[in-house]
C-alpha cells in the first residue's frame, strides 16, 4: 500500500504551535536515513519531544508534514505507528504489573509482538520477570521499555531521551542494545539525548535542534571532519559561533576543515554542538 | 494476558473494595429478606395486600417492623450505589493511564486507541454490571419480602431491578468520558459524580413530568381502587371538581368543600412500558457518553 522511501522519517516544513502560544517547531525539515542511528540533540524546549511525538501521531502539525516510512501519521495513524517502536522520556511502566505481565500486555496490544525475544533480552540483562514495575530501577524500566519496543517488528525506533535519568553503566548497556538492533536487525533509530558523548558513542548521524529549528544535520564523521576550532577568529564567512573553553578562553568554530598551518585543529562533537546552540541563542 | 486480567491487575483495589461492599450488602439483604419471609410465612394473615387482620397481627407487625425499616434503609442505599460504583470504576480507566504516563506506551503500541479503550472498557463494564445486577436482584427480592410476598408493582421501582444497573452504566460511561477529557483521576471522579447526579436528577424530573402528563385519575373510594392502587405509581393527590376539572395538590386554588380524594397514578400494568422508557433513556445517555469518550481519546495527547 505504501512505497518505502529512502528516508525512514521525514519532516517537511514542519511547524507546531501550542494554542496561540509559543512555537515548539518552526519550519523544520529533516530526513532520518534508514538503517542508521541518528542522534537528536538540543537544549530543553528545543522541540525534540514535539518532533518525536509528531512522528508518532501524538501531536498534529500546525503546518507542514511528517512521514514515517512514507506514511503520514496524521492521516494513517495506525499504519504509521505499526512501523514505530517508542521509548518515552523517563519511560514509565505499569507499577502494578510484573515484567512478565508487561510482555503479555504488549502481546495483547501489538500484533506479531515477539514476547520470547523480548523475554530473552530481559533475562540477558538480568531483569527479573517476576518483579513489579514499581520495584525496577530507572535503568531497568528503560531497558524494559526498550525490550518491549524491540519485541515489536517495528523497523523504526523513536527514543525520546531514554538515557536522561540513567547511571553511566545503565546508559552504556542501553546504547549497546540499541546499536545491536541497528547492526543486526537493520532498524532505524532516532535517539534524542542531552549527552553529546552518548551520541558520539552510538550514533552515525547528528541532528541538532535549537529554538524550534534544525541547526545542523550531518553524518557525525563528516561534521567532525568539516569543522575547525580556531582561537584567532578569522574567516568570518564560515564562522558558526564562539564557545568558552574550560580555561576561560574563547574558541571559534568554523564550518570547514581545519588549516593546521594556521593553528587550527579539528573540532570535537561537543564543541560543534555547543557552538551551533550558542549561535542560535545569540541569533534569538 | 487478556483484557479481563489486565482490568483486574490495573483496578484490583477498586474491584476488591466494591466487590466486598457488594457482598456485605447482599449478605445483609439476604438476612433481612429471610427474616421478613419468615414472618410472612409464620403469620400469613397479617402481611400482604389482602390481610385478614387477625388479633395477633399487632405483635407480628412489631416483630416485622425493625427488619422492614432496616430493609428500607438498605433500599435507600441502592439509590447511591450506581453512582458510587460507576464513577469509582469508570474514572481511572483512562485518567490514571494519563496521570501515570503509561498512556504513552499503551497508545503508541496499541493498533488503535479505539481498540485499546474498547479492551479496557468492556471487562470493567461487565464486572460493574455483574455487581450491580446482584444488588438490583437482591433489592428486588428484599422489596417483595417487605410487602409480604406481593408483587411490588411501581413501589421503589428505581431502587431495584434494571434501572439500578442502567444508572450504574450511565455513571460509568460519564466517568470514563470525564476521565478521558480531564486526564486526572480525582477531578474525573468528582466531575463524573456531579455530572451523573445532575443527569440522573434531570432524567427523574423529566420522566416524572412525562408520567404526570400520562397519568390517570382514580378516586380513592371508587370500586376497584383497592386493586389498582397497590401496584400503581402514585404521582400526586388530586381533586376532581363537579365539572370534571382536575386540580393537583400543588395548586392552592382548591374550591371550598372540595378535597383531594383522588390520585393521579400510572397503573401497575404499565410498569414494563415505563421501565422500558426509562431504560432506553439511560441507555441512550450512556451510549452518548461512551461515544464522547471514544471521540475525545482519538484526539487527546497522552500526557
Amino acid at each position: 500500500m505504501f512505497e518505502q522511501p529512502e528516508a525512514a522519517l521525514a519532516a517537511m516544513d514542519l511547524s507546531k504551535r501550542y494554542g496561540s502560544g509559543r512555537w515548539a517547531l518552526r519550519r523544520v525539515s529533516a530526513r532520518v536515513p534508514r538503517g542508521r542511528v541518528t542522534g537528536l540533540v538540543g537544549p530543553n524546549a528545543a522541540g525534540k519531544s514535539t518532533l518525536i511525538r509528531t512522528w508518532l501521531g501524538f501531536e498534529q502539525p500546525s503546518s507542514g508534514q511528517v512521514l514515517v516510512d512514507g506514511i503520514d501519521p496524521s492521516k494513517h495513524n495506525a499504519e504509521a505507528r505499526a512501523r514505530v517502536g517508542y521509548v518515552p522520556q523517563m519511560a514509565r511502566v505499569y507499577r502494578g504489573l510484573t515484567v512478565a505481565e508487561h510482555l503479555g500486555l504488549f502481546a495483547l496490544l501489538r500484533d506479531r509482538f515477539d514476547a520470547v525475544l523480548a523475554e530473552k533480552r530481559l533475562i540477558q540483562l538480568g531483569i527479573p520477570l517476576a518483579a513489579r514495575g514499581r520495584e525496577l530501577s530507572g535503568g531497568q524500566q528503560a531497558q524494559l521499555v526498550l525490550a518491549l519496543a524491540l519485541g515489536t517488528d517495528a523497523p523504526i525506533l523513536l527514543l525520546d531521551e531514554p538515557l536522561a535519568h540513567l547511571d553511566p553503566l545503565s546508559r552504556r548497556e542501553f546504547l549497546k542494545v540499541v546499536r545491536a538492533s541497528v547492526n543486526e536487525e537493520g532498524r532505524t533509530v532516532l535517539l534524542s539525548s542531552h549527552v553529546v558523548s552518548d551520541i558520539e558513542q552510538s550514533c552515525d548521524d547528528l541532528l541538532v535542534l535549537g529554538i524550534g529549528r534544525v541547526l545542523l544535520h550531518a553524518r557525525i564523521a563528516d561534521a567532525v571532519d568539516g569543522h575547525a576550532i580556531s582561537s584567532r577568529g578569522y574567516d568570518a564567512h564560515n564562522v558558526v559561533g564562539d564557545i568558552v573553553a574550560s580555561d576561560g578562553s574563547t574558541l571559534r568554530l568554523i564550518a570547514r576543515p581545519p588549516d593546521e598551518g594556521a593553528g587550527e585543529r579539528r573540532a570535537n562533537l561537543e564543541e560543534i554542538v555547543l557552538a551551533y546552540l550558542a549561535a542560535a541563542r545569540t541569533e534569538q | 494476558m487478556s483484557w479481563l486480567r489486565l482490568a483486574w491487575r490495573l483496578q484490583r483495589f477498586e474491584l476488591m473494595v466494591l466487590g466486598a461492599a457488594t457482598l456485605v450488602w447482599l449478605i445483609a439483604a439476604a438476612v433481612i429478606t429471610w427474616q421478613l419471609n419468615g414472618y410472612a410465612a409464620q403469620y400469613p394473615d397479617c402481611f400482604g395486600l389482602t390481610t385478614a387482620g387477625a388479633p395477633y397481627c399487632e405483635d407480628a407487625s412489631l416483630q416485622f417492623a425493625p427488619w422492614d425499616q432496616t430493609g428500607e434503609a438498605m433500599l435507600w442505599l441502592v439509590l447511591a450505589i450506581p453512582l458510587v460504583f460507576g464513577t469509582i470504576l469508570g474514572s481511572p480507566i483512562v485518567a490514571r493511564e494519563i496521570e501515570d504516563e503509561t498512556a504513552q506506551l499503551a497508545w503508541a503500541y496499541s493498533r488503535t486507541r479505539t481498540r485499546w479503550l474498547r479492551g479496557r472498557l468492556l471487562p470493567v463494564g461487565a464486572l460493574l454490571i455483574i455487581l450491580l445486577a446482584a444488588i438490583a436482584g437482591g433489592a428486588e427480592l428484599l422489596e417483595v419480602a417487605r410487602l409480604g410476598g406481593e408483587n411490588p408493582g411501581f413501589q421503589r421501582f428505581d431502587q431495584r431491578g434494571l434501572i439500578v444497573v442502567l444508572r450504574g452504566v450511565l455513571c460509568f460511561a460519564l466517568a470514563v468520558a470525564t476521565g478521558t477529557w480531564l486526564g486526572r483521576t480525582l477531578p474525573a471522579l468528582l466531575a463524573g459524580a456531579i455530572l451523573s447526579g445532575i443527569l440522573i436528577f434531570g432524567l427523574v424530573i423529566g420522566l416524572g413530568a412525562w408520567r404526570a402528563s400520562a397519568g390517570i385519575v382514580v378516586e380513592r373510594n371508587s370500586s376497584g381502587a383497592d386493586e389498582i392502587l397497590p401496584l400503581a405509581l402514585v404521582i400526586e393527590p388530586v381533586a376532581v371538581l363537579d365539572d370534571g376539572t382536575v386540580i393537583s395538590d400543588r395548586s392552592a386554588a382548591l374550591p371550598e368543600g372540595e378535597s383531594f380524594d383522588a390520585l393521579r397514578i400510572i397503573p401497575g400494568d404499565e410498569y414494563w412500558p415505563w421501565i422500558a422508557r426509562e431504560s432506553a433513556s439511560l441507555s441512550l445517555l450512556a451510549g452518548a457518553a461512551t461515544a464522547a469518550a471514544f471521540v475525545v481519546i482519538r484526539r487527546r495527547r497522552p500526557l
